[in-house]
């Protein structure tokens, strides 16, 4: 194998850049998806009606201790079987969604439960709704201290949708995998798909760090 | 029309003498512990009751029940004549109330805590505004309006902006009082309210709560460690002892000349200490 080939990387970057619109599309619309859902599946979870926390607990479990690769197979591959015909992005953005939104489930329950009993009682003294008390009351101090760990989690799915190749979804990875078997070179392609996800991670730890400070200086 | 005159005498006596508060037959359990034991007690409106007892004999727990932060095994709670955690069915049995019952029943009672309770998120204004906007539907500027008074009236008109971080204890538990004031109950329950703050800023905080007392016709139940506020300010003192209600009177009586043994030890107990 040659040393890397400039030329061959520029010629392929268009390409590359094309694809990986998709991969920035997928993050985005799936950590959307993943931090409204898994705040719902947080309170589900430490609902004191057992009808509800019990279906979201196992749920939980259950995604959490299975793998993001058969998850998706199983959307996209055997699904259809059951009259669920999806494309494979769907698929794929449904699934990786789904993953990650039990994890920020754990990490909303973790935020929630830290905000002292107190604060309830303060609420339910004021006659708050429900409804009312997390958005304005509870949500506002629950979020400060997990924002790091959503972060952590928006990266790391960022860098799970190379998964969502095996479902024929043509992500930067696919891309490059497409172009490296057409052009026997494998080198500059995949190289330039790490040091995208590479610049890409480094720029959102960047920006979470921020959005923190933020909130911070806001208190 | 007057329609007053058209009623015998006796109905009106009886609706202006119905308490405020009233506790009938109330017991509370954590397993084995009975902390409320057939509790009765009934407070007149605008009444300022005064309860004291040793720690575990109960008193936070009447308040707590009465802010329905805790559920009562028996017996039924009346607030300003209508049942708190029950409502009549069609047949007119009391049975558990329905959420909307019970937070209709509940806007008549405020709370203030031991430890203030403020929302660390908000400053002064926004924690007293934020109710009154979210849970009476006033506007804005209402209730912008309302707080302003309120803070006005703790002597805080100067700290509006300022986060509870920012201000000390005494500060804190004026604001909270004036979050409370802010939903306009009825009765207003004090819970220890002075115990986590230090000597010196006590003063303010009772100041607060003396002035309150005198220019509202505001029902007052205060679980309290200050021997001496009780007795200046309350209409009558009620000593708890193991879930009950062990000796009550006016502050005159129960400190000056108590009947029972019990009260007679824990006042000289508490004598010493202070």
């Amino acid at each position: 194998m040659n040393f890397f080939d400039w030329e061959f990387a520029w010629t392929i970057l268009p390409s590359l850049l094309d694809a990986s619109l998709k991969t920035v599309g997928i993050t985005l619309a799936g950590f959307s998806i993943a931090i409204v859902l898994g705040l719902f599946l947080a309170v589900g979870r430490r609902s004191r009606k057992r009808w509800l926390s019990w279906p979201v607990t196992g749920l939980i479990e259950f995604i959490r201790s299975t793998p993001l690769l058969i998850q998706v197979f199983f959307l996209f591959f055997v699904m259809p079987n059951f009259g669920l015909n999806l494309s494979a992005l769907q698929a794929g953005i449904i699934g990786i969604a789904l993953h990650y939104a039990c994890y920020t489930a754990e990490v909303y329950r973790a935020g929630l439960d830290a905000v002292p009993r107190a604060q309830w009682e303060a609420v339910t003294a004021l006659n708050m709704r429900p409804l009312t008390a997390y958005r304005k009351i509870i949500l506002p101090q629950a979020l400060r201290p997990i924002l790091p760990a959503l972060g952590n989690y928006l990266i790391s799915m960022l860098k799970d949708t190379p998964v969502l190749s095996a479902i024929t979804v043509v992500e930067i990875m696919q891309r490059a995998k497409n172009i490296g078997s057409e052009h026997f070179r494998y080198l500059e392609p995949i190289t330039m798909v790490g040091l995208f996800f590479l610049i890409l991670s480094l720029g959102l730890a960047w920006l979470v760090r921020r959005l923190e400070n933020r909130m911070e200086l806001a208190r | 029309m007057n329609m007053s005159t058209s009623h015998p005498a006796s109905i009106i006596e009886t609706i202006q003498a119905a308490p405020m508060v009233q506790f009938r037959d109330v017991t509370k359990r954590y397993g084995d512990l009975t902390v409320l034991d057939h509790l009765d007690l009934d407070v007149h409106n605008g009444e300022k009751v005064a309860i004291i007892g040793p720690s575990g004999s109960g008193k936070s727990t009447l308040l707590r029940a009465l802010m329905t932060l805790e559920d009562i095994d028996e017996g039924v709670i009346m607030v300003d004549g209508e049942p708190l955690t029950h409502m009549p069915d069609s047949s007119g049995q009391l049975v558990r109330a329905n959420t909307r019952h019970q937070r209709n029943v509940r806007g008549k009672v405020g709370m203030v805590f031991q430890s203030f309770n403020l929302f660390p998120h908000m400053n002064a204004l926004q924690n007293v505004m934020e109710a009154p906007v979210q849970v009476l539907g006033l506007s804005k500027t209402e209730a912008r309006e309302r707080t302003e008074e309120l803070l006005a009236m703790v002597g805080l008109e100067d700290k509006l902006d300022h986060y509870p971080s920012q201000l000390s204890g005494g500060q804190q538990q004026r604001v909270a009082i004036a979050r409370a004031l802010a939903m306009r109950p009825k009765v207003m329950l004090f819970d220890e309210v002075t115990s986590a703050l230090d000597p010196e800023l006590c003063g303010e905080v009772l100041n607060v709560i003396r002035r309150l007392g005198d220019a509202h016709s505001l029902t007052m139940l205060m679980v309290t460690h200050q021997m001496g506020f009780a007795r200046e300010f309350a209409d009558r003192v009620c000593f708890f002892n193991e879930g009950r209600i062990h000796e009550q009177g006016s502050p005159d009586e129960l400190f000056n000349n108590p009947q029972q043994e019990r009260t007679r030890a824990f006042l000289s107990a508490v004598n010493d200490a202070y």
